[in-house]
Parts: structure tokens; sequence; C-alpha cells
């Protein structure tokens, strides 16, 4: 017989999706639409992958529990099995909101898929290595495992000279932890701390201060811990009286620019910049000049980025700057393809992760692409991996260090 | 919609009888023959289509098979001939009076009989099942749209 979990307990975190949550999972008409667009079941085949899918058995879950039935006859317990199905079609989801700009009835499935986790984590039923990110994230506020001391390393790789970490500044550059603790992302750090060098920026980095911005904390379901990271961080660049954040992370910038508002009940008194933006804005006004790179180069749009952030035109504007031999990959902009980079995939199912990216290089490869630009540390990893299993011949840069480069700092 | 006025005879009046009639007596039927044929075709698209079929539960099918029966007895109201209607049936039909229907031609009575008690059944089994969709769908679109206006995109 399966084993069955605490009525009580289920029902409580069952109760945490809001009324409009409620009212969206209803509208799900399974018609099957956002099927065709999404990234993970395109990449695997899996129904159990497919949102459609995990809408309904989300539904199938909360009818048990607090549905009608459920109200007049009593709640039916949910097992361990069904938890664990929930769990296998939650994780295995780049939570790219695709499904979101697909979905003719606008269901807001980002928010829905991160409560869906959300109901797992509470329920205990995550997948082990997105247990274990968790739990390195509350003992080393970062989801690398690794000491605070080395949050400054890259600077010391990548022989920054001026790298302050000032008790007050106008501007902090956040760094964000895959930026700072993978090898591969080092020159991104470098090259947006050089172009505020250039700039002349009062800036600062918060150094071992940094936690991690909360993203993957969110992605795991656990919204307690991202609130926790939040408090933190904003604590600490409130204190240091900073007035513009500056981030070359997708994920940190929409954590920090969207959740924190939410996860705090306040907005925080300092503004959101991604780190693209404030290169089209010292490109057009900031005196900012470059020589331009020649060869064809292409724009890849982190979808917590574009999609999910509002980000969409800045890195256009400045790579036409930069590259005049800037091509326009296929399924871009809102309808962006995920390279499979986010959502915790790559812990929970890598994989998939690597067929997802495979299938975007081809479309860079088709347009004959040189060089492949994202704005994302993510987006970036999962595209170099990628490349070394096609054994591609495309070069991956974020942004900001072909703009480096063409300005002579990197 | 002949019952309520919204398409009637005297509408298509100007473009001449035989048009009227076209539009009023001999369209309809077509239209509800091409119109059962959709609702089975959603049926079997649900049936066959492998992840189709694991989006679907019992009362996806339900709410089609409804629709599909309620759509087959209105066409078998207007094909098959009209019947004398026994006065005391008349009044139970009618007694409520929420609705008045104003019908052109008598049709065949039993056919209109179970037409109107299934389109009944299928209007009560529209808040729970996925049909919901048709009025929850309006309200999820506009806050998709509120999102978007506030995310700037």
């Amino acid at each position: 017989m399966a084993s069955e979990l605490e009525v009580e307990k289920t029902k409580k975190s069952l109760r945490r999706f809001t009324r409009r949550q409620m009212m969206e999972l209803d509208t799900c008409a399974h018609c099957a639409l956002c099927t065709e667009k999404c990234p993970a079941y395109a990449g695997s085949d899996v129904p159990n992958y497919a949102p459609g899918v995990r809408s309904s058995k989300t539904v199938r879950l909360y009818n048990k529990q607090l549905g009608l039935r459920a109200r007049f006859l009593g709640p039916k317990p949910i097992t361990k099995e069904e938890l664990v199905d929930l769990a296998d079609s939650a994780f295995n989801c780049t939570l790219c909101g695709r499904c979101m700009e697909t979905c003719p009835f606008g269901l807001q499935t980002h928010e829905l898929w991160t409560s869906v986790r959300r109901l797992v984590h509470e329920l205990e039923g995550s997948l082990p290595k997105v247990k274990m990110l968790d739990e390195m994230l509350g003992e080393y506020w970062n989801p690398y495992g690794l000491d605070a001391d080395m949050r400054l390393d890259w600077a010391d790789y990548t022989d920054l000279e001026d790298a302050p970490v000032k008790v007050e500044a106008e501007v902090a550059y956040f760094v964000g932890c895959t930026t700072a603790f993978k090898g591969a992302n080092h020159e991104v750090a470098y090259s947006i701390a050089s172009i505020l060098n250039q700039q002349k920026e009062d800036w600062t980095l918060l150094g071992e201060d940094e936690w991690c911005c909360g993203s993957p904390l969110l992605l795991a379901g656990n919204e307690e811990g991202a609130r926790e990271f939040a408090e933190h961080n904003v604590q600490e660049l409130e204190a240091r009286g900073v007035k513009k954040v500056i981030t070359g992370c997708a994920g940190c910038f929409r954590v920090f620019k969207w959740e924190y508002p939410k996860l705090l009940g306040s907005d925080p008194k300092f503004e959101v910049v991604h780190a693209v933006e404030y290169l089209r804005d010292s490109l057009f006004s900031g005196g900012l000049k470059l020589e331009p790179f020649k060869g064809k180069v292409a724009y890849h749009d982190p979808c917590e980025l574009s999609r999910l952030g509002g980000v969409i035109d800045a890195p256009r504007e400045a790579l036409k700057v930069i590259s005049p031999d800037y091509v326009e990959l296929p399924e871009h902009g809102m309808d962006v393809r995920c390279c499979g980079g986010g959502g915790l995939l790559q812990a929970a199912n890598n994989d998939l992760r690597l067929e997802i990216v495979k299938h975007r290089l081809d479309q860079a490869e088709s347009l004959g692409v040189e060089v492949l630009t994202s704005a994302c540390p993510a987006c970036k990893l999962a595209f170099i991996d990628g490349v070394n299993a096609k054994e591609s011949d495309i070069e991956v840069l974020d942004i900001l260090e072909l703009a480096a480069k063409q300005l002579g700092l990197l | 919609m002949r019952g309520f006025h919204i398409w009637s005879a005297e509408m298509f009046s100007p473009l001449g009888e035989g048009m009227a009639e076209f539009m009023v007596h001999t369209l309809p039927v077509y239209m509800g023959w091409l119109f059962i044929a959709t609702q089975f075709l959603l049926l079997v698209r649900r049936g066959v289509l492998e992840n189709r079929q694991l989006l679907s539960f019992y009362n996806d099918y339900l709410a089609l098979i409804l629709l599909l029966i309620t759509t087959i007895l209105g066409q078998g109201m207007r094909i098959f001939p009209p019947e004398a209607i026994p006065a005391h049936t008349y009044s139970v039909v009618f007694i409520p009076r929420l609705v008045v229907l104003h019908l052109e031609k008598v049709p065949s009575f039993h056919w209109f009989f179970l037409h109107v008690l299934f389109t009944q059944l299928f209007f009560m089994y529209i808040p729970f099942s996925k049909l919901v969709h048709i009025f929850s769908g309006v309200i999820s679109s506009a806050l998709y749209g509120s999102r978007r206006t506030e995310y700037g995109i």
C-alpha cells in the first residue's frame, strides 16, 4: 500500500496557493498549446514534464484535499508516490515561462510552477540534489558550498587592479554566485568592473558580505529562506547608502527587481539595473566609445532578463553598436527558447539541460553565428557545456565581455 | 437563436424570401452538422493524440460529450417533423416563464425537450468543468496584460 502524507500538513501547504493561482489552475483547459513550446518536453518527450500535465496533477492533489467532494465527504490523503511524481514534473522544468507567453489565457505559469515547487519543498519531496543545494545555501550563503572569503577571488585571478569594497558608495556591483565562483564567468565580472572604473563611477562590491540573491532558494521552493537572504542583501546595500545596484546576472536582476519587493513587502531604497542596460546607456549617452567587432554576432535572451525581467531592447541596442553584423536568432525576445540553464535543471536533470542547449546551438549554427552572446552567467555556462558536447566552433561570450574586448579593457 | 429573435426571418427579409429561407432554415442545419463534426473531432483528438490524452481528466471528455449530445438533440429538433404538443407538457415547460421563446415553427417536441434539458445540464456543469475558462479566461488574460504593462513589455 502506498505511504500517505499527513493530511493537515498537505492541506496547509495547498492553501498557500493564492486565489488567482487556483483560478488559473481551473482555467487551464488542457489545450496543450504550451506543450509544443516547452523546451523540457521538446528535449525529452516525457509527458510528465509538459506544463499542462503539471497543472492537471496539481489540481488533482488540490481536489483530493480541498475540492468540493473533499469538503463534503472528507479529504483523501496524498501518497508519497504522488508527491514524487509531482516533484519529477516540477523540477524537470527550466522555469523559463514560455508556457506563460504561449497560453491563450495568459496563465502566469512561472509563479504557478514556483508555487508547486514550494509545495514539494514544504512536503519534503524535493529531489536529492536540490535538497543538497538548499542545505549548502543555508550553510555557506551560496549554492556552491564555497567559503565567503572566496567571493573576491575572481578579482585576483583576472588581475583587476581596482575592486573596491567601500563602506559608502553611490553604485554597488552585485556580482552573484555563478559569476563570482565559476571560473568561466570571472571575465564577466572583470569586464563589468573595468567598465565601471572606466566610467569613473563611485562604486563598491559587497565582498564577503554579499550573499546569494536568493534566486536558487526560490527555484527550490524555499520561500522563507529566500526572504532571509533578501533581508540581508538589502540591509547591506542600504547601509552603504547605495542608490543603484548593477548586476550582470539575469537571475539576480529578476529577483532583486521583481521578487524582493514581494518578499520584503516594500520596495528597496535603490534602483536595480542590469549591466547590459548600464552598458547601453554608457554607449549612447555616457561617452563610451569602442571599436566595432567584425564577425557575425547573435544574442540569446536570458529568460529571466527578457520574458521574466522585462529587458528586451537594451541588449539589442547595445549590440547593434558593438557589432554591425548582429543577427537575430529565431525564437527570441518574449518568445525566447530557453537554453536549458535555468530553473535548477542542471541539478535536477543535466542530460535534459544539454539536450535543450544543443537545440539552441543548432539554431545559432544554422545562421553561421561566430560569437553567441548572452547576458546571464547561467546561460553562458550552459552554452559552453553545449559547445563542448557538440564540438561546435561557436565562441560563447557575455555581451559585457564582448564590449570590454572592443573597448580594449579585456 | 431563432427562439430568442437573434436570428429571424424578419431580419433577412430585405434579402428576399429565398435568401431568408436559406439563412433561417437551411444554413443552420448545415452549421449544426459542422458543429457536430467539430465536437466529434475534438473528442477523437483528445483520445488519439498521446500528450493531449495524458492531459485529460474524465471531465474533459464529459464536457465534450455533453456538448455533443446537446448539439445532436438540437439537430434532431430541426430535422424531425414537428409533433402535436400535449397541453400539460407545454405548461410544465413554459410555466416558469423566465425565458420566453418565440418559435416561428413548432419543433419536434421530444427532441426539443431533450435539447433544452441537456442544454441546462451543460450550463449547470460549466462551473465545475474546464469550461469555466469561458469566463475565468477573460480575467486571467486581463491579469497577464496588467503584468506585462508593469514589466514594461
